[in-house]
């Protein structure tokens, strides 16, 4: 016997958050741990001979 | 704000050229290759929000906690477009956070548009729930664009073009290539086409209306 599909339900479970345009000033702030996230998701997603592309340095740092 | 954990990287940018270097080689990295690298990240953030949208729609997760993984999904896509766009994490300025704060800002108050309208029953819990959750993450797609845009108008070039992608074109893309050299910021934006977050086309820019030096940047 085949297993069932979930059916989808007429509306989402649970409330919303309901955001205010404070709440939203405050979660755009881009945090350290919000860098960290990106740079990892990135590395994880980008193909792999292009997945440092984003840590690369400035070349006039290392006199390039 | 702190930089990411310094990682050793394969690649060098070029301040001058705006251009990503292949350490090993030397050579530039073709901008069809920096562009491919960004689609892949922002196909698997749109993945994710489909992802999210299934389970929201059978029960799984509730609203909540949709948004919460859509927050976070806006957010990843959002800053690897601007870090792209501008060279990598260490290339990044203080006006380079602002603007992208400004960006997710902007893509956080479409969410909650959204999340409205889950709750209230005008957005349906079928397959225009997943297709119109991927377009946050497309939508990093036109913030590199003009992220790219902003810094080639601050660097001093004078004239923009829209370069078709290599995909289906909108009759807005179509008329937008057609016009060829323009002053730059005068174009429309990349993702105010119909085509909206699925456009793949790009800027390229020059100090002249003919277009002098543009070639060189997909050559080099």
């Amino acid at each position: 016997m085949m297993a069932a599909h979930p059916q989808p339900l007429k509306r989402p479970r649970g409330q919303p958050i309901r955001w205010t345009d404070r709440d939203l000033d405050r979660l755009a702030v881009i945090t350290d741990a919000d860098i960290a996230h990106a740079a990892q998701f990135f590395r994880d997603s980008a193909p792999p001979a292009l997945r440092t592309l984003l840590d690369a340095t400035e070349e006039d740092a290392l006199g390039g | 704000m702190a930089e990411p954990r310094v990682a050793a990287s394969d690649f060098t940018y070029s301040h001058p050229a705006r251009r990503y270097r292949d350490a090993a080689t030397g050579r530039f990295v073709p901008q069809g290759r920096v562009h491919d690298a960004l689609d892949a990240v922002l196909d698997a953030a749109a993945g994710r929000a489909r992802d999210a949208s299934q389970r929201l729609a059978v029960g799984q997760i509730a609203l909540a906690q949709w948004q919460r993984e859509m927050t976070a999904l806006v957010k990843d896509s959002q800053l690897a477009a601007v870090a792209l766009g501008g060279g990598g994490w260490h290339q990044l300025s203080a006006a380079d956070h602002a603007w992208a704060e400004q960006r997710i800002r902007d893509q956080l108050g479409y969410l909650r548009g959204f999340a409205e309208q889950l709750d209230s029953g005008v957005q349906c819990l079928d397959g225009t729930l997943e297709a119109r959750a991927a377009m946050y993450g497309n939508a990093g797609r036109a913030t590199q664009r003009e992220m790219d845009r902003r810094l080639n108008a601050q660097a001093g070039q004078q004239f923009e073009r829209r370069a078709l992608g290599p995909a289906d074109h909108c009759p807005d893309c179509l008329d937008a290539a057609a016009r060829d050299w323009q002053p730059i910021g005068t174009l429309p934006r990349i993702g105010d086409s119909a085509c909206a977050t699925n456009c793949r086309c790009v800027f390229e820019f020059s100090m002249t209306d003919a277009g002098d030096g543009a070639a060189d940047q997909e050559a080099a």
